[in-house]
């Protein structure tokens, strides 16, 4: 087992973004108070990263003996991942900036019984969220989902879901003075904490029954070689790992902290929870199970359907009784996932394999636009009100007042809804085809249900902004980073509604340039000396 | 011409886009301009189209151009191609056509109106969908056309959104429409899963082949055809047109009655080659069609708002396209939905002429009522001659009188209809057009005819549209005249040149075609005859009860009062549709449903929408905030999912 | 009588249900997350048994980076009760409900 330089490129994006943390730290130390050079220096490292991204794209190979791949899959996905951090990093400012002005006590709050607490000390001694900090968070969380989504050994997987989510649960409670973000930490630590418990079980059980593998493809063959014969502790490991990751992805019955999680915490990094981590354990999922262990389809399909059903009907039912627009998109995301979980199962058919998780890819790239555009439009007009809240009540009327606001939050609605021609229709044409193809007609036309229930909720936003009188002025004030990112948003989202083909051909091509990294030298597991000495 | 075909969709995007962008800045007059020029040259490049493709062997009638590769998946790929043949080069003609003139009117309808860009670049959006729904070569094209104009109608119906109810209504609208969409959606995914296609050349060639089973296009014409009532307005999807009457009149008439309500229509003809393989969604379709027919007339018979009563005629007689289609005459039917986009067209724009006329005098006279109902209404023949004169001929038209336009498409239909082997279809579509020829003449001599029936301070202030809205009343008025001529049939010694003309565009089902109905000259005429006089007839009893004797309504209606309520309660379909839907909620539990309160609103759509938010509501209870609860249920959730895997 | 696999999988397995009964009966936070370390021990158990019998090192190392991440989980953790704690004075998850719905 020999280290191969090279291999340093599979991580070269990881590193960057591990240097920009760091980086941003240091800065805020020696210059405190320069909010616009610490999200300079972060976004920039963030285009560094993606530069760096395309610049490791390669032959499909694996790294560091087979724990993580270094593919097209990965290149693509973490230009998603680093796109997603560089518009959250783009729209936090504002809304750190707005944090720091306003009463660092939420106005709204209903704390019963005590009243709250003076917000709690921080060194140096100000209220309020420290900038530098947070963008490392955020910069660390990206970092891992990178990981998680190249990972190919279960080694690697566990420490890019952790790494990813300690980072996170600490950004979602980055407010202490405001009890709601408080509130959403703990519980998006608790259930998340309690949900990796099963994911290592899950990991425990298909080492032990797969002779000791902990790399994808030699799990994937053992379990090959098990045959019929697959123990029943195979069954239940993989059963525990898929939860594990079906929790990342908020998938029904495993979703219930994130409606919580995505009110109670700041809106940019719910906006980048709703997608990042999303994309990540899903491409977790296309390795894991569209890849490894599709043998094991017949296992674990039916239980997916039925996830993927859930998730999608329980989302959109739900969704439209919010009042809340976070909590609405919560919903809404949690309908997302379901469909997307489509392409999941699409992937464990092995013709439609690439096919599946292209249209996955696809997907992804709409959601991420027009999801992060309406989350984007949630901040801007929460800020506009004096209580900083977000209710759906909020946006009677703006059509009027702030007509390219309004056409722009309208474009998103529709697009989410799966209208056409948005980003978003193609995003379930492709998804949807890819399920026909493999045979999930029944799950699609749940999906395509699904798809018209959810015109309700999202169109209800559209008649608010647009058919009804507005109660009172608002005034909405956009930065350019803000336009900036709500410009990102709209113009993708209609060129890829009008014009899909070149993403879906990059998609295609990140697909098919998949690797199946093994080990070069695996330990010999009918030599018992190697194993004897290190128990001495 | 057939090389720049895209110019004709995209000169009204542009239109939408300048008007849509800069139209506060631009000001009323240029947005006008812009909005209605737009749709102007569309219509000189479909008529330059038509002439290019008239110049052209009748068998090379077909240019299919495709512009780049539009998106490519797999095995799905899907070029932006147009397609231009006879059946698409008419739809260009009419949509554009009278998209022009209604632009035209609406410049003075609008006028002054707070909403003026909004409301031309919505409409420069819609005609652009709708010209891309004729012209694509493919479904998918076909189906972002068919959402786009959904969208705009919808934006449309609510334009005016300071009344909740309109809003209501647009929202309605789209939301039936997005009911009949999914079943459209799923037969675009059938379609592709059964042909592995998803343009209309791969389907038709597989089609003309076709040795597969029967069962599979059986579902997907069916999934197409539900679609096609959402859009079209049929049984059991047609709850939604009523009330979109809410919508700027010129908007009704644009899109409720000529263009987007019969997008429908087009989509069964142009997928005549899969409908002519499933006989038995034909027979369904023939009659969902004619039921439609029938049922929309008779609830038009006691109709008192005159935007109503021409909603339900529009529901009637898209129900006689659709018979059309359904015995297998398509180019009958779709010779019906020109002559109807015109009359239809005229008769709405007329009936924006009598409101904006009688708005006028509201406002003057400082009062408030409704504008609509044609009991307050009355003698208006010598204040608006104009539209009196074009309202008489739309009404003559669609009454289906000889030599107007109406008479020659319609009775093909019924003829189609006999010969075709429905003879019950034909005679239930021969009773309906006589109900027409009824409810229109009482409409018309309601309106028109008689002393005014309103406040006398009003009646001075009554008068004539300006010129920019009667000049396209009367253009209208010719084209509902001599609309038709191109139809007239051989026993009258035409040459049915419009059906000659459409016929390669239906060259392969009528190959596939089962249905031969025998021909005989004499039965034509007998058919003729009796539809004709069955519309006279109609007149007659119109005449006899509303100008000779107004009493007699009264007095028959108080003899049969059940039917009378019956039907002006439309049958009761948006209280059935409520019932049902509280029964069903009832069954969810009494208790939750009092607790919840949620008042029983409008329909079944409301309902529906209603049961799903009542489910919401259930549901996110579950969501009860503690995270031991949530921990409980994936505990739950683990033991079902690992406890499914390992005892499978 | 041997002592083989199986009995530190059960071992294993009952620590992993007890961890669970606690995540699920109790509700101090603290008491919570401590039952959250008892079900990644179990776990760890489960990886060195199977390690220790296949024979195979891998396990072993896995359940290094676990003990690693379990540290730093409780790092996060508690400072996340902490602050809780400041806005309730108490760490009782019960109390912990603004958000539902």
């Amino acid at each position: 087992m020999t280290f191969n330089p090279s291999d340093l490129w599979a991580v070269a994006p990881e590193m960057v973004v591990l240097a920009v943390a760091l980086a941003v730290i240091l800065i805020e130390l020696l210059a405190t108070r320069r909010e616009g050079v610490l999200q300079g220096v972060a976004a920039v490292g963030l285009l560094a990263v993606m530069a760096v991204a395309v610049w490791s794209l390669g032959r499909p190979t694996g790294a560091f003996n087979g724990m993580v791949a270094r593919d097209g899959l990965t290149v693509f996905v973490k230009l998603l991942l680093a796109g997603v951090a560089l518009l959250a990093v783009l729209m936090s400012r504002d809304y750190l900036m707005g944090l720091d002005k306003s009463a660092p006590t939420g106005v709204r709050e209903e704390v019963k019984g005590n009243p709250p607490l003076p917000p709690p000390a921080i060194a140096g001694g100000e209220a309020g969220v420290r900038h530098g900090e947070y963008y490392a968070l955020l910069l660390l969380a990206t970092c891992g989902m990178m990981v998680l989504a190249s990972a190919t050994n279960l080694v690697t997987l566990f420490l890019g879901i952790e790494t990813m989510s300690l980072a996170l649960y600490v950004l979602a409670g980055i407010r202490p003075e405001r009890p709601r973000s408080g509130e959403a930490a703990l519980k998006y630590f608790l259930l998340g904490a309690f949900s990796t418990g099963f994911l290592l079980y899950g990991m425990a059980l298909i080492y032990g029954t797969t002779g000791g593998q902990t790399n994808l493809s030699m799990i994937s063959k053992a379990v090959a070689d098990l045959g019929d014969g697959a123990p029943v502790m195979l069954f239940a490991g993989v059963g525990l790992l898929m939860v594990g990751l079906l929790f990342k992805v908020a998938a029904v019955p495993f979703h219930f902290w994130s409606p919580d999680v995505y009110q109670g915490a700041p809106t940019p990094v719910t906006a980048f929870m709703s997608v990042g981590p999303k994309a990540a354990a899903l491409m977790a999922f296309i390795r894991l199970f569209g890849w490894a262990l599709p043998d094991l389809a017949d296992v674990w399909g039916p239980a997916l359907w039925m996830v993927a059903a859930a998730t999608m009907t329980i989302g959109n039912i739900v969704a439209i009784a919010q009042r809340d627009i976070k909590r609405m998109l919560a919903y809404s995301s949690i309908a997302h996932a379901g469909y997307l979980l489509i392409g999941v199962l699409a992937a464990g058919s092995p013709g439609v394999r690439s096919a599946a998780t292209a249209s996955m890819l696809f997907y992804l790239v709409a959601y991420f636009l027009m999801n992060i555009g309406a989350f984007t439009i949630a901040i801007l007009v929460s800020r506009a009100r004096p209580d900083g809240d977000y209710q759906i009540d909020d946006y009677q009327g703006l059509g009027a007042s702030h007509p390219y606001l309004s056409a722009a939050m309208a474009l998103f609605m529709i697009s989410l809804a799966g209208i056409p021609p948005t980003a978003g229709f193609f995003g379930k044409l492709y998804l949807f085809s890819a399920g026909v193809n493999a045979g999930l007609v029944t799950l699609v036309v749940i999906a395509v249900l699904n798809s018209v229930i959810s015109v309700y909720y999202y169109l209800r936003i559209v008649v608010y902004m647009l058919m009804r009188p507005q109660p009172s002025p608002v005034e909405v004030r956009i930065s350019p980073a803000m336009t900036a990112v709500v410009l990102v948003c709209v113009v993708g989202v209609i060129k890829f509604g009008v014009l899909p083909g070149s993403m879906m051909d990059w998609a295609r091509s990140g697909a098919e340039n998949m690797a199946q990294p093994t080990p070069q030298v695996v330990v010999d597991v009918n030599d018992p000396s190697q194993i004897r000495q290190s128990d001495r | 011409m057939s090389n720049h075909l895209y110019l004709i969709p995209l000169l009204p995007l542009a239109g939408f886009l300048i008007n849509g962008l800069l139209g506060r800045k631009l000001g009323d007059k240029a947005v006008g301009f812009i909005g209605s020029a737009v749709i102007g040259i569309a219509f000189v490049l479909s008529v330059a189209a038509f002439v290019e493709l008239l110049g052209l062997p009748v068998h090379e009638r077909h240019i299919d151009r495709t512009f780049f590769t539009w998106l490519a998946a797999g095995s799905l790929e899907v070029p932006f191609g147009l397609l231009l043949d006879p059946l698409s080069a008419l739809m260009i003609l009419v949509v554009s056509g009278v998209s022009f003139i209604i632009h035209i009117y609406s410049i003075g309808y609008m006028h002054g109106d707070p909403g003026y860009p909004r409301y031309f670049s919505f409409l420069n959006l819609f005609v652009f969908f709708m010209l891309l729904l004729v012209l694509g070569d493919n479904y998918p094209i076909m189906f972002i056309g068919w959402e786009g104009v959904g969208l705009c109608s919808y934006l449309l119906i609510g334009f005016w959104f300071t009344d909740e109810a309109r809003a209501t209504a647009g929202k309605k609208a789209f939301i039936v429409n997005r009911v009949g969409d999914f079943g459209f959606l799923i037969g675009l995914f059938l379609i592709f899963a059964t042909f592995g296609t998803l343009s209309y050349a791969g389907v038709s060639e597989q089609a003309r082949y076709w040795v597969g089973p029967g069962s599979v296009i059986f579902w997907i014409t069916l999934c197409m055809f539900f679609g096609a009532t959402g859009k079209s307005a049929q049984i059991p999807l047609y709850v939604w047109l009523p009330d979109a009457m809410a919508g700027p009149t010129p908007v009704s008439a644009l899109i409720h009655a000529a263009t987007m309500v019969t997008a429908g229509v087009y989509m069964v003809a142009r997928n005549s080659f899969l409908f002519a393989l499933a006989p038995a969604t034909l027979s369904i379709i023939a009659w969902v069609g004619v039921l439609t027919a029938i049922f929309a007339a008779t609830i038009a018979l006691v109709n008192n708002d005159i935007k109503k009563v021409l909603a339900y005629s529009t529901i009637s007689q898209l129900g006689y396209m659709f018979v059309g289609c359904g015995v297998g005459a398509y180019a009958a039917g779709i010779t019906h939905l020109m002559t109807h986009a015109f009359f239809k067209a005229l008769l709405f724009l007329g009936a924006g002429s009598v409101i904006h006329a009688i708005q006028h005098a509201h406002e003057r006279a400082g009062f408030v009522g409704d504008p609509q109902d044609i009991r307050y209404m009355g003698g208006l023949r010598r204040k608006l001659p104009t539209t009196y004169w074009t309202f008489a001929v739309a009404c003559v038209a669609i009454a289906g009188i000889p030599p107007f336009s109406g008479f020659f498409s319609k009775d093909e239909i019924i003829w189609r209809s006999f010969a075709g082997g429905h003879p019950a279809v034909g005679v239930v579509a021969m009773i309906a057009a006589g109900l027409t020829a009824f409810y229109m003449f009482r409409l018309l001599y309601l309106t028109f005819h008689g002393g005014w029936r309103g406040r006398r301070d009003q009646a001075d202030h009554l008068h004539e549209s300006p010129p920019v809205m009667t000049m396209p009343l009367v253009v209208l008025g010719l084209l509902s005249i001599v609309g038709g001529w191109v139809a007239i049939p051989h026993v009258l010694g035409g040459g049915m040149r419009l059906e000659h003309f459409l016929a390669p565009s239906f060259r392969i089902a009528e190959e596939l075609s089962v249905m031969h109905g025998h021909h005989s000259v004499s039965a034509e005429y007998l058919v003729m005859i009796l539809s004709v006089a069955l519309a006279v007839g109609g007149i007659l009893w119109a005449r006899a009860w509303y100008i000779r004797n107004p009493e007699a309504p009264k007095r028959a209606l108080a003899r049969a009062k059940w039917l009378y309520r019956l039907l002006l309660n439309k049958y009761y379909v948006d209280e059935i549709y409520d019932y049902a839907f509280v029964q069903t909620t009832l069954a969810f539990g009494d208790g939750a449903w009092r607790w919840f309160d949620i008042p029983i609103v409008d329909g079944l759509v409301n309902g529906l929408a209603k049961l799903v938010g009542w489910m919401g509501m259930v549901i996110r209870r579950v969501q009860t905030g503690l995270v031991s609860n949530y921990a409980l249920m994936m505990a739950i959730g683990i033991i079902l999912v690992v406890g499914y895997m390992v005892w499978k | 009588m041997t002592v083989g696999l199986s009995w530190y999988l059960w071992l294993s397995a009952l620590l992993f249900c007890i961890g669970v009964a606690g995540v699920l009966t109790r509700r101090n936070a603290l008491i919570i997350f401590m039952s959250i370390e008892l079900m990644l021990n179990a776990v760890n158990l489960a990886f060195i048994s199977f390690g220790r019998y296949l024979p195979n090192i891998d396990g072993q190392v896995f359940v290094f980076f676990v003990m690693a991440v379990a540290a730093a989980e409780v790092a996060v953790g508690l400072a996340i009760i902490v602050t809780i704690f400041r806005h309730k004075e108490t760490v009782d998850i019960d109390q912990v409900n603004l958000m539902k719905w």
